[in-house]
């Protein structure tokens, strides 16, 4: 195994945070993202918000390098992200796609068990330490009761979860999550989202999450990011953030805020 | 679970193998069970010609399903084999265009030209399909298309060098004949290094299962795993066909039967492909050599594979998931819409001069070009009227069929040519030369609108079921044309004379037509065109969509009923003197679209005098070209037909 310049492994878990200076994403002369600077802090749920083709989605992508930026760098841990072998980046940053509709012809077992190719390889053995942590994520988002199902006969709520136990097993310090609750009931949202949240505290882990609603936004996430047009025009935590003319400036509408009428929380409504 | 899962694949695998081996052993029991007596020429025969002969149907089937399977799980496609996607067809063209031309080049190894051609195959495949992202769907399609461009490249190849044309044609559509143990031993060596090489990729795979976006979060390579496995399956394509030909449909049946017995994942899909593929073979192949007696070695087992095989293609379609419409961009017209006189105006005095020009002027015996000289008007005459005449009502006739079925189906791609109806006519009139001694014309006639319209009904009747989806239906007709095919290949690997009359009219020679024959073609031609025309109305709606011209009061049902049957009609018409490949029903609509004739009608007449010019063209070309040999009118219009299908394809977004 080669030596590593920084240990990502989750013992030595180090102050994984991600860094962005300057960085711009064209398609076809489009610019999807413009110029945006920012850096997301270790151990915390920092939320991407902001309208349709705001470039949340874009941003997050770039992160988990699924694509290159046009211009500007991102820095991963202190290390320029392309900088980062491939395997070791795996092993230190899970990526939850939009679209979760493949793996269809899997049971859920096997699909968690995914999440540990990272650590084994093409060719090493799937040893004992990768079982375990495949029933461990498995018993942490309770997806063990139907370990033996097919993924095609699972509900939108279910897959989503089970994608975000194969998420678990991979056993990273850092989550990026685009969208993990875009098809689900507002009962299945707080489902995901809470676990989301336990994990992170629980675990310690950093993650940055792409949602669409602001109010779900506000009350899991610690800290949010909001974009429009390319751009970076607010972030901080929910609180200062959850103002009406901010959110005028972010989705273009009338809104207010008031407060939850039980639990002490901003909540946001169009007027 | 896990165990239960192999369960199936694997008593398939035995089943398969049982029977196989029962064959087997009954064939062999005169040779082992009399050894004594009979220990001589049959003894040498079973040991260096039969005893191979298994081996190398096992090695091929498994080599051709491992290919299939790889291919499938890369492209994460179900329909993917070295069949669908042209491979074997452009290593059989490779090693035929090679043996004729230039056979020095196969000092450097069969394999070698083979794999060439089989990548180039893969590559022109690869091309068209990357515009629409690799979708199944485009990707199957395309390499249909040069597959059947590839195969009937090779048969006129083949027939245009009669001297080597029984053994070749033999060889080129799969023929398992072995005379020693050379083939096997060279096949079991390759097929294990790509074994290996698949071994490796094995874990990756699986991951790819998680679509891109999954795999590439779990740090799979996606560029490198593509490029290894497809390489390997390109690898192991050619190395069969180098070795045996074009054996049809292995790659396609042997990972849908594992699928369907219960193998699940990528590893469990691969093994027992492989091992199905195997097994599959080889039963084909005894069953063959017990069935068909001595003339089994003279049957190629390809072709049988690949007769067996297509209808299959056609029962998995409407499983195929269809990710995206061609006709998402309409082509783009630069000038405005023209109207029918218009069309009259501009295009019928070029057709005039085309005309005129191919009558008049030719070559000379000494290879010059010259104008008709005045002397030897009244022969000359005679031998190009027909001809000319024939080409171009039959290019008008296949321009309106192709106008017809495109506006039809909402499908750019349409045409009498792509959707198997003239492969069906050409089924029709090689039942004619079987079945009646010495057809007539009527009788050509007859077979051939018969067996279009048979094709035309089988699409319709599986398109149906899924409300005549176009992508459905151009798939069906592609399918459908493998098969015919494939059995004009068993035809004419008979060496029956009457299968070299038929491969020469396949090829679309304009050379034989007589003066009965072009009349008839007039005269049919101006009537079906005539009749296409007071449909114009019914053609302008029906693009519209089903319901919407039926709440304009089209009867829909019976519109489609008689448009479909009109251009069956004009098919069957126009394959009889051009063949069945000669693109035009393909081209000449868009040539008329580009030109402005938008609307039905124009585009008709516009596209029935295009369609005709290019007949004409071609035929020209082809008495031209080569002079003083020939080439087939319809393969000199293929040519320029298959690169155009391919841009075509290339311009479709999405």
């Amino acid at each position: 195994m080669v030596a590593h310049a920084t240990d990502l492994s989750p013992k030595a878990r180090p102050a994984a945070e991600f860094r962005a200076e300057g960085v711009s994403f064209s398609v076809e002369g489009r610019d999807l993202l413009q110029d945006v600077s920012l850096s997301f802090a270790p151990g915390t749920i920092c939320g991407l918000v902001g309208h349709n083709g705001s470039g949340k989605s874009t941003l997050i992508k770039l992160l988990a390098r699924q694509h290159k930026p046009s211009r500007g760098t991102l820095h991963f841990s202190g290390r320029p992200l392309e900088a980062i072998g491939t395997q070791e980046f795996a092993r230190a940053v899970a990526y939850l796609p939009q679209d979760v509709t493949a793996a269809n012809a899997m049971t859920v077992r096997e699909l968690v068990a995914c999440g540990r190719y990272p650590w084994h390889g093409a060719l090493g053995r799937f040893s004992d330490l990768d079982g375990e942590k495949v029933e461990e994520a498995m018993a942490l988002t309770h997806v063990d009761g139907m370990a033996d199902r097919m993924v095609d006969t699972l509900s939108g709520g279910e897959r989503q979860r089970a994608w975000l136990a194969m998420l678990m097993a991979q056993d990273t310090g850092c989550l990026l999550l685009d969208e993990p609750t875009s098809a689900l009931d507002i009962a299945h949202q707080m489902e995901v989202l809470a676990l989301v949240r336990r994990l992170s505290h629980e675990k310690g882990l950093s993650v940055v999450i792409v949602l669409h609603d602001i109010n779900m936004a506000a009350r899991f996430c610690d800290r949010l990011y909001a974009l429009k047009g390319g751009r970076l025009i607010a972030e901080g935590a929910p609180e200062d953030l959850m103002t009406g003319e901010t959110l005028h400036a972010i989705y273009g509408i009338e809104m207010n805020v008031t407060r939850h009428p039980a639990l002490d929380i901003p909540l946001a409504y169009v007027c | 679970m896990s165990v239960r899962s192999h369960l199936g694949p694997a008593s398939i695998v035995l089943a398969l193998l049982t029977v196989a081996l029962v064959l087997a052993v009954r064939q062999a029991a005169p040779v082992l069970g009399d050894a004594a007596a009979n220990a001589g020429m049959a003894r040498i025969v079973f040991i260096n010609s039969t005893l191979p002969r298994m081996a190398t149907a096992l090695l091929a089937g498994a080599c051709l399903a491992l290919s299939g399977a790889l291919f499938q799980q890369v492209l994460r496609n179900p329909l993917a084999s070295p069949t669908t996607l042209g491979i074997s067809a452009g290593a059989n063209l490779a090693l035929v265009a090679v043996t004729l031309f230039v056979p020095g080049l196969l000092g450097f190894g069969r394999d070698l030209v083979a794999l060439s051609g089989s990548a180039a195959a893969a590559g022109l495949v690869f091309l068209m399909g990357a515009r629409q992202k690799f979708s199944a769907f485009s990707l199957v399609m395309s390499g249909l298309v040069v597959s059947l461009w590839c195969g009937a490249l090779s048969a006129v190849l083949m027939l245009l060098n009669e001297r080597y044309l029984v053994s070749l044609f033999i060889w080129g559509a799969g023929s398992l004949s072995q005379q020693s143990w050379t083939i096997p031993l060279s096949l079991a060596p390759k097929l294990a290094i790509v074994c290996v090489a698949v071994a490796v990729i094995l874990r990756p795979l699986v991951l790819n299962e998680l679509g891109d976006a999954g795999a590439r979060a779990l740090g799979v390579n996606l560029g490198r795993l593509r490029v290894v496995a497809v390489i390997a399956a390109v690898a192991l394509a050619a190395f069969v066909t180098s070795a045996v030909g074009v054996i049809g449909f292995i790659g396609l049946v042997a990972p849908t039967i594992a699928r369907l017995a219960g193998a699940r994942r990528a590893g469990a899909q691969l093994v027992w492909s492989t091992l199905i593929g195997s097994a599959l073979l080889f039963l084909t192949d005894t069953t063959l050599l017990a069935t068909a007696g001595t003339f089994a070695d003279f049957l190629p087992t390809g072709a049988v594979t690949a007769i067996f095989g297509s209808p299959l293609l056609l029962i998995l379609l409407p499983r195929l998931k269809i990710r995206h419409r061609l006709m998402e961009a309409p082509a783009p017209v630069a000038l405005k819409p023209e109207t029918a006189r218009r069309a009259a105006r501009i295009v019928l005095p070029a057709a005039i001069l085309v005309l005129a020009a191919a009558l008049f002027f030719g070559r000379s015996p000494d290879l010059g070009f010259t104008l008709m000289p005045p002397d030897l008007a009244g022969d000359l005459m005679a031998l190009r009227l027909p001809r000319i005449v024939a080409a171009f009502f039959s290019g008008a006739m296949l321009a309106v069929a192709g106008t017809i079925l495109q506006r039809l189906t909402g499908n750019e791609m349409a045409s009498p040519e792509v959707l198997g109806i003239s492969a069906g006519a050409t089924l029709g009139v090689a039942a004619a030369v079987f079945l009646v001694a010495t057809p007539g014309l009527g009788a050509q006639l007859g077979f051939s609108a018969l067996g279009a319209f048979g094709v035309l009904f089988v699409i319709f009747l599986i398109a149906a079921r899924s409300g005549l989806q176009p992508e459905r239906v151009l798939l069906a007709g592609i399918a459908l044309s493998a098969m015919v095919d494939a059995v004009i290949g068993v035809i004419g690997a008979t060496g029956d004379p009457r299968a070299i009359f038929l491969l020469r009219w396949m090829s679309g020679s304009t050379y034989s037509v007589t003066v009965l024959a072009a009349v008839l073609a007039a005269v049919l031609a101006v009537a079906l065109v005539g009749a296409a025309g007071l449909m114009r109305r019914w053609l302008d709606l029906l693009p519209l969509g089903a319901s919407a011209a039926a709440a304009l009061g089209v009867p829909v049902g019976r519109a489609r009923l008689l448009l479909l049957g009109l251009a069956g009609l004009l098919s069957a018409v126009a394959t009889m003197s051009v063949g069945p490949l000669s693109f035009v029903g393909l081209m000449a609509p868009h040539l008329a679209r580009q030109l402005g004739f938008v609307r039905a009608a124009p585009q008709l007449l516009g596209g029935a005098l295009c369609g005709g010019m290019l007949m004409v063209a071609a035929d020209w070309l082809g008495r031209s070209l080569a002079y003083p040999y020939e080439i087939p009118a319809g393969l000199v219009s293929a040519l320029v037909g298959a690169p155009f299908l391919i841009i075509l394809m290339r311009r479709a977004r999405g």
